[in-house]
């Protein structure tokens, strides 16, 4: 489904993501795991298309997009929950999760889609008209994850979703995006609860200064030593 | 109070409606782009120009050659926007400033080319006789100004947070990656946010064609006047824009009446300071507003 072959990504002279290959198959949820400041998010943002791709190839559904525009790769199926939630403060959760539909494949969707939103969060229906901005964190995420959903991704990418989060509001995080993903979208999920995004993903990648470590099924993660020494403190 | 002083207040507001016409586009492209348009004179008075033209080239009512305006206007401004400001987006402000500044002179300089420096002035036929209500005189451009100005604010309030591309254009203010992500293309979002502050004064400078004597630098002193509006209103927030734009209207007309016309601008920007002293944020900014 996404398919990155030998990426290379700058910021300014830096050379943040060097030489990425990796895949999200159709159906997959993909943990992508390292450090702070190993790249992922660098990785995450360049797929999307607001990154400064140097070398290498990104296709989606055997489409190049390496260099496609965001608009072109949302409207693709191609959507992310970026990290720190990226809202629209001042409008209100209800306009946050309209404008998620933007695209025209989107806006076709609206209604299911914003009627499966309120099944996955019905405490978004009563904070309806208020500002974003004002929401607690988890709440902000609520809408975060709600306005991808309205997006209609076909493979959806959340970077770091629970950051900051309350352990029971991360777990409710994670069991929506389990729910989403029984829903038929394949994810590729960066998050820093390793241990529970490993007994819910597939397969994992591990990257370290801008290259791919380890890789495997999640399985083999949650029992590697290394894995075990450096992610899981065992 | 007696009768003149309150004809002056009248007028005050009647001209403060358009002043806050031309400042909400001002505050609106400030809004979006973070960036303050320094040609934006200059596109009131292409705006000017334009009614000016329309009207007495086809001898036709300036209020009919209003829509003519708005879709040329918002055409200037796409491409404005669009061409010279996409590429300074990210510059430091001094630069924007002058690329902004450059564009008023380019503005300024074609009207001098095409329409001579000389004052133009727009004889409308009906408007020498003013409308007497009590002892109050309402001049009828004022008048039509005035409405047109509350019809065309509606207008934009209602593309601004009642459409989706008004919801985009307003996503695209308060969180750039945000916007991307969801598929907004905001180049061109930008782009049309440019091009309705230049409707915004375009309309503005066109409502004023049949009240004074046009010449190409006339914009300049409405730059200031914008500015001052925009900035006293909270720069970003429109309602801001329009209530600040009332009181410099009257502040104006107030202290022509009272003190003569030439104390209404030492007034304009002594009280203009003054505020700035006690909230630096504008009347109706908000305290150290973050968007993120």
């Amino acid at each position: 489904m996404l398919k990155i072959t030998d990426l290379h990504v700058d910021i300014g002279n830096l050379k943040i993501i060097q030489g990425i290959s990796m895949e999200v198959r159709g159906g997959e949820m993909v943990s992508l795991m390292g450090a702070n400041g190993a790249g992922k998010t660098t990785l995450m943002r360049a797929i999307s298309g607001l990154g400064h791709i140097t070398g290498g190839r990104v296709t989606f559904l055997d489409q190049d997009i390496t260099h496609a525009t965001s608009e072109q790769i949302v409207e693709a199926g191609l959507i992310q929950i970026p990290e720190g939630r990226q809202l629209f403060p001042l409008m209100t959760v209800r306009e946050n999760l309209e404008i998620g539909a933007h695209t025209k494949r989107a806006r076709a969707r609206m209604k299911e889609n914003l009627d499966y939103v309120y099944t996955l969060f019905p405490e978004l229906k009563e904070m309806n008209a208020q500002a974003a901005g004002n929401l607690s964190g988890g709440q902000q995420q609520m809408v975060a994850i709600g306005r991808g959903i309205m997006a209609d991704p076909k493979l959806l990418i959340l970077d770091e979703p629970s950051i900051g989060l309350s352990p029971i509001m991360t777990q409710k995080v994670l069991q929506a995006v389990i729910d989403i993903h029984i829903r038929g979208v394949s994810v590729l999920i960066a998050e820093q609860n390793i241990r529970d995004v490993l007994k819910i993903a597939h397969r994992a990648y591990v990257l370290e200064q801008g290259v791919i470590r380890i890789s495997g099924s999640a399985r083999e993660m949650l029992t590697n030593s290394e894995i075990k020494r450096m992610y899981l403190g065992l | 109070m007696n009768i003149q002083a309150l004809q002056s207040l009248l007028d005050g507001i009647l001209m403060g409606g358009v002043y806050a016409l031309a400042a909400l586009g001002l505050s609106l492209i400030f809004g979006v782009l973070k960036i303050t348009n320094f040609a934006h004179g200059a596109m009131m008075t292409v705006g000017m120009y334009v009614v000016y033209a329309l009207a007495s080239g086809m001898g036709i009512s300036p209020y009919l050659a209003l829509p003519a305006a708005m879709v040329l206007m918002f055409l200037m401004g796409f491409l404005i926007q669009r061409f010279p400001i996409h590429y300074i987006e990210k510059a430091p402000a001094h630069n924007q400033l002058l690329l902004t500044l450059g564009v008023a002179y380019i503005l300024e300089n074609t009207l001098l080319l095409v329409f001579t420096p000389n004052y133009q002035t727009l004889t409308v036929s009906g408007f020498d006789k003013a409308l007497r209500v009590g002892g109050l005189t309402f001049a009828p451009a004022k008048l039509i100004a005035f409405c047109v100005v509350i019809v065309v604010t509606g207008c934009v309030y209602f593309l601004l947070y009642r459409t989706h591309t008004g919801n985009s254009i307003r996503a695209s203010a308060q969180n750039d990656t945000g916007a991307r992500l969801m598929g907004i293309n905001v180049r061109n979002i930008r782009a049309a946010a440019f091009g309705i502050g230049a409707v915004c004064t375009g309309i503005a400078g066109g409502l004023l064609t049949p009240i004074m004597s046009i010449y190409p630098t006339l914009g300049e002193s409405f730059q200031l006047k914008c500015f001052v509006i925009a900035v006293l209103g909270g720069m970003g927030n429109l309602w801001g824009a329009l209530i600040s734009g009332l009181i410099i209207g009257v502040i104006e007309s107030l202290s022509g009446y009272y003190l003569g016309g030439s104390w209404s601008d030492m007034l304009i920007y002594g009280v203009f300071i003054l505020i700035l002293f006690v909230r630096p944020t504008g009347l109706f900014g908000k305290v150290n507003r973050r968007e993120n």
